[in-house]
């Protein structure tokens, strides 16, 4: 039977999971070993989507600027901020499956490593705790905006969500 | 200003009541929820009030207004514009406080053109109140006065005909307010040219880099601000006008929508009321943003098409939850779907 693993992050309970289909990015030896400049997300997740595995990089936050506490620098720095954490951890989850990083590709699950091909579907995934879901789209539009070279040269597909459907989705419990 | 209306029995509007309004009103709601007919309401009623007294005209305020509401809703009797569901015996009542002022009247569903029941303590105003409906009229320009001057039919309703006979006033230089000169340059930039009447031909030319277009080669936004501009610079309006803006989002990109409702918000400041219906996004979301820069109220009334039902809320304290949104938000939960 597979072990499960759940984690709180930004106040939410992501899982359980099955412990091979999740791997914690942000407390790996891959990632600690490139030391602190390197923003990055909080872990990978495989899940089955009907008949196919999809890849999800998941980054967590508790808040967003929203019309209530929104300066437009603030807006633009949280995209900012967001959209290079993702980037970081999609090339670190690349260089991984390629094995560039040897002395710590043990690190990854073996079902990773099994279900890896070019044409896993990849969703960089921000997941908003307790933000409205009038206020999902700008940031998506933005995010999405900033991501498209990303996006268009590596086919992926970037998502912004609230709890509330992360719940109803099942990543979150 | 009009301060306050109670409609009974208007049409759609079985039981509607404002107690407040301010110098921008948002009205949204599904198609056919009413917000035309509310506009159109108010219209003929203000500018029933302006004909009256006016020039030589000798025609009292009834006479006025049953005109109005006949060319206005062109139906075969002005007893149809009664609620279909009423109760037979109930009348249509309209009452409304213009500039602090009682104007009201009221009548059944068999009246064939007569309105008995009217009381008007209004005093007579000297601004011009206009109706600029959803699409454009310049390319129609013509085929309007013909159809209502010479040929008197239905067709195109008295909302048109007044706006194009307030766009056949020339527009004049120097001596405007410094909100309406302010803003037309606002427009002109906007448009990056300048639309004008010739009189001599009686056609409608888009000028551009020293270079004259036909109007019908010219696009539906540019024609939209050019209205708004034409009005604002051939002193049509003043202060005390009243404007209704029927879907003001209709052929304009979302900047400009955002620019247009700026100038809104510039005229509203100098005293000038408008009444904006609209089924869009922007345009709720831009008013919000007014209101709450500037922290001004800015009622929304919320229409229902399924029932006699209404909503008043205030922008400025949040958008309220509308079809409009809902909507949005469904849209993004299907993106979601298929991504997730």
């Amino acid at each position: 039977m597979n072990k499960k693993i759940s984690i709180e992050e930004s106040n939410m309970i992501f899982g359980p999971y099955d412990k091979e289909q999740f791997f914690h990015i942000e407390n790996s030896y891959i990632y600690k070993n490139l030391g602190k400049n390197v923003k990055i997300t909080e872990f990978i997740l495989l899940k089955q989507v009907n008949s196919e595995k999809k890849m999800y990089i998941i980054e967590a936050k508790s808040s967003a600027p929203n019309p209530g506490n929104n300066k437009s620098e603030n807006f633009d720095k949280y995209i900012d901020e967001i959209s290079e954490k993702l980037l970081n951890s999609l090339l670190l989850t690349v260089a991984t499956f390629f094995e560039r990083h040897k002395d710590n590709y043990y690190e990854f699950p073996d079902e990773f490593k099994k279900v890896y091909n070019y044409s896993l579907k990849t969703i960089l995934l921000l997941v908003i705790n307790n933000h409205k879901i009038e206020w999902l789209d700008p940031i998506s539009i933005a995010l999405n905006i900033k991501m498209r070279n990303v996006s268009r040269t590596w086919p992926l597909k970037v998502a912004v969500i609230n709890d509330s459907i992360a719940r109803e989705k099942g990543f979150i419990t | 200003m009009i301060q306050s209306a109670e409609l009974k029995n208007f049409g759609p509007l079985r039981d509607f009541k404002v107690d407040r309004f301010e110098n921008i009103n948002l009205i949204i709601g599904e198609n056919s929820s009413g917000k035309s007919f509310l506009l159109k309401a108010l219209y003929s009623a203000i500018k029933s009030i302006e004909d009256f007294k006016r020039g030589d005209d000798i025609r009292n305020i009834s006479e006025i207004l049953s005109d109005r509401l006949y060319w206005t809703f062109q139906t075969e009797k002005i007893g149809d514009i009664v609620s279909k569901n009423a109760d037979k015996t109930s009348p249509l009542t309209f009452k409304i406080f213009l500039d602090g002022k009682e104007f009201q009247y009221s009548y059944g569903r068999n009246t064939q053109k007569s309105i008995q029941n009217i009381v008007n303590k209004t005093i007579p105003r000297e601004g011009n109140s206009i109706f600029i409906p959803a699409k454009e009229v310049l390319t129609l320009f013509n085929v309007i006065i013909q159809s209502r001057e010479k040929d008197k039919i239905f067709g195109f309703d008295d909302t048109y005909l007044d706006l194009v006979r307030a766009l056949r006033i020339p527009v004049t230089k120097g001596n405007n307010y410094p909100s309406f000169s302010s803003s037309r340059k606002v427009l002109e930039d906007l448009i990056g040219g300048k639309v004008k009447y010739d009189g001599e031909s009686g056609k409608w030319q888009f000028n551009k880099d020293r270079m004259k277009f036909s109007v019908g080669a010219t696009a539906e936004g540019i024609k939209k601000i050019a209205i708004f501009d034409t009005l604002l610079g051939n002193r049509y309006l003043n202060k005390s006008s009243v404007i209704f803006i029927d879907e003001p989002e209709s052929s304009l990109h979302p900047d400009a929508i955002s620019k247009y409702l700026d100038i809104i918000f510039t005229l509203a400041q100098d005293g000038i009321q408008f009444f904006i219906a609209s089924h869009s996004y922007f345009v709720v979301k831009k008013l919000y943003l007014i209101a709450q820069k500037n922290k001004i109220n800015l009622p929304v009334i919320i229409l229902n098409k399924n029932s006699d039902e209404y909503e008043l809320d205030n922008l400025v304290n949040g958008i309220p939850d509308n079809t409009i949104i809902r909507e949005s938000i469904r849209l993004y939960k299907e993106e979601i779907d298929a991504i997730l």
